[in-house]
């Protein structure tokens, strides 16, 4: 008991939230077994990452088991936006033509990002159930200059996410299996800054800078989201396995959150206060759609003398990313108070439109020394969540490819996994025709559809410069290191 | 042309562009940006000075996005032989002067606020230039070739020379005098000699369609009587027109010319739609009349009408110091006040001259028969132009080079 009671006090110092091996929110594979084999694991499932690959896999357990582990990432993400024309500093009605400098993620590295938790079969022959805590797989924080082109979509954002499981499994002659994990989700921090643009002014057009440049903060938190996933595993001969799990809870994350702006451009003096109804107020509400997810994995056994010498697994997951539509940001009739100036915050909108993705991975362990020794890999490739007309910095929403490498070492009981995974996104570029983020203006007079003498003439039918344009790159070096105890 | 780089590049979609163009890196000027798309671009970088090392660029925006080529390299050529040669000093004037050269060659030059030349026309017909403009479209430089002596020109003509120096043309207007304009209809409008059936010598306003149809639209002897208003040189001209201006106005009724009449002393306006003359300032059949302490009109040349206020260069005569003079029009009371005045620093007699009035209040005061052009400020002259054996005609100042917005020049 005592050991919990520390570990989930890390946890709750920690950063991060995750998923096993998916994009959106997250990335990669949480748990050294399964990141080492680039997380082909929903057939194979036997440890407790099994809680979020599939639960039902928990039943192949033989013992009681504890496991303490964690993810150690780099990552590499930078952006350099595209070139435009400055129509908001035209020089005797010439825009310059500007160029930006290419900005990396300020916060690349991320040393927290742990898993722990027991299962045990309690003393019955079919049944097991575990309690886990960990943190889902992802990149917990970007941090990028006020000042950098990606401003107006992204300065900052950190996500701490904790996901609380409970799951029981239960296997018929093993021969198929159920199980389902109960998760509570956590959200203690989620922070997310952004500039936006807060002239009020008619014809407002300022891709590169504003005078009235406002640094929008919001933090918040949502400590309670139900969630399930439920799954199965059948092995129709001992040499094959298959494997389907799902998290099938429709349900989103709403924090509550305050939302703090302030001007960005030093020259301008006093603050700015936030009102509702004529009385200081801060408070909004920001919703995060969670997808669903569907995983089948199919499995081979290599079996000597009923001993697994290796396995090759293939797994699809799909994931249903299009919820996400957008990032929203509800201030419910917040206004900004600006030198006697009122801007009606009113509902910031962040555009994803993000689409379903699918992920194919494929990975194996072998058994070099029996009990001694086993080594694993795999690789995967995950298609794009974002269009690429909404890329944006906040998460990396290009495709993916990524290999892992991993092997475990027995000690008697005691099995330490450990694993590197590389993931890459290859080059993504977006043209500022096709780009689909536009700068948050919300003072902004022009309203759809955008084509009114109140908006700017070089962006007439947007309703602002489009910010996203330009070239992000990805890529993530992940070592997990997991601890596992068996008796 | 040395001193004009004509930049061409074509691009994948209908864009709109511009260039960015300046010495070492700079990129400090622009030309305008192109208003209406297409894939096949060209542009004139202006202002350049020559034999002197620039950069440019090529920008582009198609609505969707912008893009840059690399920054290119180029260096102007040297400038002709027989140009005179310019020096300046002091400070304070921006933009362009474009004016016409006579002496041992005649032509156009137009001098950047340092004195150095950014453009050149030679001219070898022989007949002399006396007023040079940019024409309204800023694509070519126009500038009238005349005999303004005794015996008046009937090869004179009006010359169109293109920006870029690649075409050059005439348009044959008989006996020119010293000014011309262009109207905002497109039409130029010019000085020419006149004479009646005794052979006297007046003049006339003539206007000139796009199709180089010459129609005379007013006659000095349409206002005047050789027999009752004498003038002060009737026996070698008997106006002597010299100097033109054009006021336009929303209501063509009162749209009109300012005409100078050297040898009325005087000027007169000259309405266009019915050639009627308003009023007349002077010394000679003049309807308004010079206050008590005001200086009158001796012999007007160049002249800068606005509003209730001309300006205008007083030759004066040969035995005393020409002047510019700020005179004060009271049309109601038909009076004429003198607000401030400007004496030739030299003391010395200008036979022909030119001034402008800038928005700042500043004039601009060319004395052309001398070579000098001065900026006058609040009375003192803070900056001066002078070519080296060469007269001038009139000047006109202009602010850029290009139609439309443009990071100067």
């Amino acid at each position: 008991m005592r050991k919990l009671a520390i570990s989930l006090t890390l946890l709750a110092c920690g950063t991060l939230s995750s998923e096993a091996l998916a994009s959106g929110y997250f990335n990669g594979a949480k748990g050294a077994r399964a990141a080492g084999r680039a997380g082909a694991f929903t057939a194979r499932a036997d440890d407790l990452s099994a809680v979020s690959f599939n639960p039902a896999g928990l039943s192949h357990l033989e013992s009681t088991l504890i496991q303490v582990g964690n993810r150690f990432s780099y990552n590499a993400h930078s952006y350099q936006r595209a070139p435009t024309l400055d129509w908001g500093d035209t020089d005797n009605g010439i825009p310059r033509y500007v160029e930006f400098a290419e900005v990396e993620n300020g916060a690349p590295w991320q040393l927290l990002d742990p898993i722990l938790g027991v299962a045990s079969k309690l003393g019955l022959r079919d049944w097991t159930f575990a309690l886990a805590a960990f943190s889902p797989a992802g990149v917990a924080r970007e941090e990028y200059p006020i000042g950098g082109g990606q401003r107006y979509m992204m300065v900052e954002r950190e996500a701490i996410i904790l996901n609380y499981s409970a799951t029981a499994a239960w296997q018929f002659r093993k021969t198929f299996g159920l199980g389902a994990s109960l998760q509570w989700i956590a959200v203690p921090k989620l922070e997310y800054a952004l500039v936006i643009d807060g002239s009020p002014y008619p014809k407002t057009g300022n891709p590169v800078a504003s005078e009235l440049d406002m640094l929008a903060t919001t933090e918040g938190a949502d400590y309670f989201t139900l969630n399930a996933v439920l799954g199965a595993w059948y092995r129709p001969a001992p040499f094959l396995e298959l494997g389907i799990s799902g998290q099938v809870v429709p349900t989103q994350m709403t924090t509550d959150s305050t939302l703090s702006v302030k001007a960005v451009n030093s020259g301008l003096v006093g603050d700015v206060e936030l009102l509702r109804e004529g009385k200081p107020a801060d408070d909004v509400r920001i919703t995060f759609p969670m997808p669903l997810t569907f995983r089948g994995g199919v499995r081979y056994r290599h079996l000597e003398a009923d001993r697994e010498l290796f396995d090759l697994e293939l797994d699809a997951t799909y994931e249903t990313w299009s919820h996400v539509e957008r990032f929203v940001v509800e201030s419910d009739g917040l206004i900004a108070n600006y030198q006697e100036q009122l801007i009606p915050i009113g509902r910031i909108e962040i555009e994803k439109q993000w689409r379903d993705t699918l992920t194919l991975a494929v990975g194996g362990d072998y058994a070099v020394i029996p009990d001694r020794l086993t080594v694993r890999g795999g690789a995967y490739y995950e298609t794009a969540v974002a269009e690429d007309a909404y890329a944006n910095v906040d998460f990396a929403g290009g495709p993916f490819l990524g290999f892992a490498l991993g092997a475990s070492l027995y000690f008697g009981s005691f099995e330490v996994a450990a694993a590197y995974e590389y993931r890459h996104q290859p080059a993504l570029s977006v043209a500022e025709g096709d780009a689909r983020v536009y700068q948050e203006v919300p003072g902004s007079p022009c309203v759809a559809p955008y084509t009114g003498p109140e908006c700017h003439d070089a962006y007439q039918g947007l309703p602002a410069p489009a910010v996203n344009a330009g070239t992000y790159r990805a890529r993530h070096h992940v070592a997990s290191l997991d601890v596992l105890y068996r008796f | 042309m040395a001193t004009v780089v004509q930049v061409s590049w074509r691009t994948d979609e209908p864009s709109v562009g511009y260039v960015e163009y300046g010495q070492e890196l700079g990129l400090d000027f622009s030309t305008p940006l192109e208003t209406t798309p297409s894939r096949s671009h060209s542009q004139l970088l202006l202002g350049l000075t020559a034999d002197t090392p620039y950069s440019f660029r090529v920008v582009s925006w198609d609505g969707r996005e912008a893009g840059a080529s690399e920054i290119q390299s180029v260096r102007t050529g040297a400038l002709p032989a027989q140009l005179p040669a310019f020096e300046e000093s002091g400070s304070g004037l921006e933009g362009f002067v474009l004016v016409p050269f006579q002496g041992k060659n005649a032509g156009v030059v137009i001098l950047d606020a340092d004195g150095r030349v950014v453009w050149y026309h030679l001219d070898t017909s022989g007949l002399e230039p006396f007023r040079a403009r940019l024409s309204a479209d800023m694509s070519s430089v126009l500038y009238n070739l005349a005999n303004v002596e005794q015996a008046s020109s009937e090869d004179s003509a009006i010359v169109r020379v293109a920006l870029d120096g690649s075409a050059v043309s005439s348009i044959p207007v008989p006996f020119l005098a010293h000014d011309f304009l262009e109207l905002p209809d497109g039409k130029l409008a010019a000085l020419s000699v006149d004479w009646d059936e005794n052979g006297v010598r007046g003049d006339s306003i003539v206007e000139v369609d796009v199709a180089g149809e010459v129609t005379q639209v007013w006659s000095a002897f349409d206002c005047f009587d050789p027999a009752l208003d004498v003038g002060d040189d009737a026996a070698n001209a008997w106006t002597y027109a010299n100097a033109l201006d054009y006021v336009d106005s929303d209501d063509a009724q009162e749209s009109a010319y300012y005409v100078g009449l050297r040898n009325f002393g005087g000027i007169a306006k000259v309405l266009r739609e019915t050639g009627e003359c308003e009023w007349v300032l002077g010394t000679t059949a003049a309807s308004l009349e010079f206050a008590e302490d005001a200086g009158p009109l001796v012999h007007p040349s160049g002249f800068d009408v606005y509003s209730n206020r001309l300006l205008v260069l007083d030759s004066g005569l040969p035995s005393e110091a020409s002047r510019v003079v700020e005179y004060e029009l009271d049309l109601d009371a038909g009076s004429v006040s003198e607000r401030e005045s400007y004496t030739e620093p030299n003391g010395a007699f200008i036979e022909l001259g030119s001034v402008t009035r800038l928005v700042n209040g500043s004039w601009l005061v060319n004395w052309a028969s001398a070579g000098r052009i001065e900026l006058v400020k609040d009375g003192d002259p803070v900056w001066e132009l002078s070519a080296q054996n060469a007269t001038l005609g009139y000047h006109t100042l202009t602010e850029t080079l290009y139609l439309g917005d443009s990071r100067k020049p």
